[in-house]
């Protein structure tokens, strides 16, 4: 069958029942790797390989929001999906961190057929990609920091691409942040809905990254901070300042490690993670809710139903233990964990997880930009490390100020689920991208975890 | 005894866990019970007592800022500090500033302080990934990550590249090393992996002050282990050893 469907493709003149056959034929290939039990991108690729502009036939019956930025990108993501889901429509998205060119195309052909909503997390590289062969509705981006250099380069070569990706969709609607600096200074036709922080807990300090006017260079004065270099800023020297909101965190309640009582634009909302970080996600999510026509009370119900993502803040069990886990990537996003973690008092244990493929970032030095030092004060009773770089991650722990007496190095996942279970109780984990998938392809071969992808 | 660390422009040139450096070194010298003062000195501020100084890399955009208040304001400083056989650590972004010049990404010529005769030229594809040099009596092991290809002319090079790039990916060199100045495009951070040399650069710092030091080792396990991790799969060989 296979044979006979790729003779039709190359004898075929007609290029859009050629594109269809391709999606046809990619769809079949999806619905075998899920038969298997793999999630992933290789029917994209495929297709992919076959016709480069396929993705705009695949996609052709969507409305699509695009949501990009260094961090924030797959909880944005399933907080739009799950407030349009919420309020009956129709939606797909690849939840599952597939974020890049060919998991996007996976995720359109696997929904060939259908219509309505398409909630695409991408990755800030691909960007430009995409809106070469489709116009979004919406585009969210969540923040731009420091991230994996070896892979984007400086933080202003990665807005470029994004402009770059903006510049070829001149319809589509923006929705920024606007407590970040480098989103100010912009010219696109397009229209533009800032949100940010009203007013702000944080304190007042300066950063590396970009606390310097774009405009006349002049070091940034803020009125505060929330954290990283987000906040509102504004030159003393040439009078650039932070752009009008039109969505506004109006103040924030109460924070725990389950979540987050706030006010957004008016709105009482009940996030249902935790973290300042997800907080600028909520509204985001809640920016573009209201730019799509949902009612805001329906928002807020969306918004309190969110359930932790895909090694995002998840907690599971092992034997008597609960694992919560962390994805953690760059200084910025590592910090928010941080800080979401740290405000657990009582006894439990710590596991960090250091790898250094593609995906993790090659370059682990990132690890020394991050605040571990914050958690060299709760009350862990085991330091577990692992990971192909974990002797890197002993040393930053080390020089952090954690106790050397209670480190443990582990040297593959079943070492690690066993002194997890060993711990009996909470465990706190860490984990970079690839070193978290492994860990749970582990924990759904043995039983522990029911889905390896969701 | 007691150490002056100055580490320059802290709030600028900090890419890439550079700051780590610093703590390396200030644990080492706590550990041998050394008292440890870092100095953080940015954009018009004066360098006063320093038995050490740290320049780290930035990108381009924060490089321009560095420039300008370099020259006006620390060259002579720094110039002086250098002949005089103070000890300097200079990272990527740092180790380019000392030179003549360098070409930023965007193609536009900027000065460097012309302490060290050395040029930097814009290349088109960044060079990244772990390297691995050997220096004169050690292999050192780290990251690199650089746009720019520095050519070193006559100095003594940091260490010989084994594996990776090192300055410019032609002539098989890596940093430069003048006097107690060492340069280097490797980060990781550098002194994480490299024990040994974090200590070199302590000893020289503290015997330039004091006369002869030496310095108590210490359990560097996490240290050579991390360093092996590198070690082991680009040259599986050298392990050997």
């Amino acid at each position: 069958m296979l044979i006979s469907t790729v003779g039709i493709i190359i004898f075929c003149k007609d290029v859009i029942a050629i594109n269809i056959l391709i999606i046809y034929l990619c769809k079949f290939i999806y619905k075998i790797c899920v038969l298997f039990g793999r999630g992933s991108s290789l029917p994209g690729k495929i297709a992919l390989k076959l016709r480069p502009d396929i993705l705009k036939s695949a996609a052709k019956k969507f409305k699509v929001i695009m949501v990009t930025g260094t961090n924030g990108k797959t909880t944005t993501s399933a907080m739009i999906t799950n407030i349009l889901r919420l309020d009956n429509k129709s939606v797909i998205s690849n939840n599952t961190g597939a974020n890049m060119i060919d998991g996007i195309l996976t995720c359109f052909i696997a929904n060939y057929g259908k219509s309505g909503w398409a909630v695409m997390e991408t990755d800030e590289a691909y960007t430009r990609v995409i809106t070469e062969y489709l116009k979004p509705e919406f585009i969210v981006v969540t923040n731009v920091f420091r991230d994996q250099l070896d892979r984007f380069g400086e933080i202003y070569t990665t807005w470029e691409k994004i402009k770059d990706a903006i510049l070829k969709s001149p319809e589509s609607k923006l929705v920024f942040n606007g407590d970040l600096e480098l989103f100010a200074k912009i010219d696109f036709k397009n229209p533009v809905f800032y949100y940010g922080f009203k007013n702000g807990a944080g304190e007042k300090k300066v950063n590396a990254e970009n606390a310097f006017c774009l405009c006349c260079g002049e070091r940034l004065t803020f009125n505060f901070i929330t954290f990283s270099n987000l906040g509102d800023y504004y030159c003393e020297n040439c009078g650039f300042k932070r752009p009008f909101l039109s969505y506004t965190l109006d103040e924030i309640i109460e924070q725990t490690t389950e979540g987050t009582k706030a006010i957004i634009s008016g709105v009482p909302v009940e996030l249902s993670v935790p973290g300042v970080y997800n907080v600028y996600n909520a509204l985001a999510a809640f920016a573009l809710a209201d730019l799509a026509g949902i009612d805001k009370e329906q928002i807020a119900l969306g918004l309190s139903t969110q359930g932790s993502c895909f090694g995002r803040n998840e907690s599971i069990k092992v034997d008597g233990s609960s694992l919560h886990m962390a994805l953690i990537k760059n200084p910025t996003g590592c910090d928010q964990c941080i800080d979401a973690i740290t405000l657990y008092s009582d006894p439990c244990s710590l596991l960090f997880m250091l790898n250094d493929n593609w995906a993790d970032g090659t370059d682990v030095s990132w690890v020394w930009d991050a605040n571990f030092e914050k958690t060299a004060g709760m009350q862990y009773s085991k330091v577990l490390i692992g990971g192909m770089r974990r002797y890197d991650m002993a040393i930053r722990l080390k020089v952090a100020g954690l106790d050397e007496k209670k480190f443990v190095l582990l040297e593959d996942d079943n070492q690690i689920l066993e002194s997890v279970s060993d711990c009996k109780g909470k465990v706190f984990a860490f984990c970079t991208y690839t070193a978290m998938t492994g860990l749970r392809r582990t924990m759904y071969n043995k039983g522990i975890v029911k889905d390896m992808w969701k | 005894m007691e150490i002056n660390i100055v580490h320059l422009y802290p709030d600028l040139l900090n890419t890439y866990g550079d700051l780590g450096n610093l703590w390396i070194l200030r644990e080492r010298a706590k550990a041998r019970g050394i008292d440890v003062k870092i100095h953080n000195v940015s954009v018009l501020n004066d360098i006063n007592e320093c038995d050490l100084l740290f320049l780290g890399g930035g990108q381009d955009f924060e490089q321009s800022l560095v420039i300008e208040d370099l020259i006006k304001n620390k060259k002579q400083y720094i110039k002086d500090y250098i002949e005089n056989e103070g000890v300097c650590l200079c990272i990527c972004g740092g180790y380019q500033l000392l030179g003549e010049y360098y070409m930023s990404a965007a193609g536009e010529k900027l000065p460097g302080i012309s302490i060290l005769p050395i040029r930097t030229e814009a290349g088109h594809k960044r060079l990244i990934g772990n390297i691995i040099v050997q220096g004169e009596n050690e292999i050192y092991v780290g990251f690199e990550n650089h746009a720019g290809r520095t050519y070193i002319g006559d100095l003594k090079p940091f260490g010989k590249v084994l594996s990776g790039h090192g300055n410019n990916g032609e002539d098989g060199l890596e940093g430069c090393i003048y006097k107690n100045t060492y340069c280097t495009y490797m980060h990781g951070p550098l002194l994480s992996k490299n024990p040994i040399l974090a200590d070199e650069l302590l000893i020289k710092a503290l015997s330039k002050k004091y006369g002869n030091v030496t310095l108590n080792p210490l359990n560097d396990y996490y240290e050579n282990q991390a360093k092996k991790a590198v070690l082991m799969r680009a040259l599986p060989e050298l392990c050997e050893r």
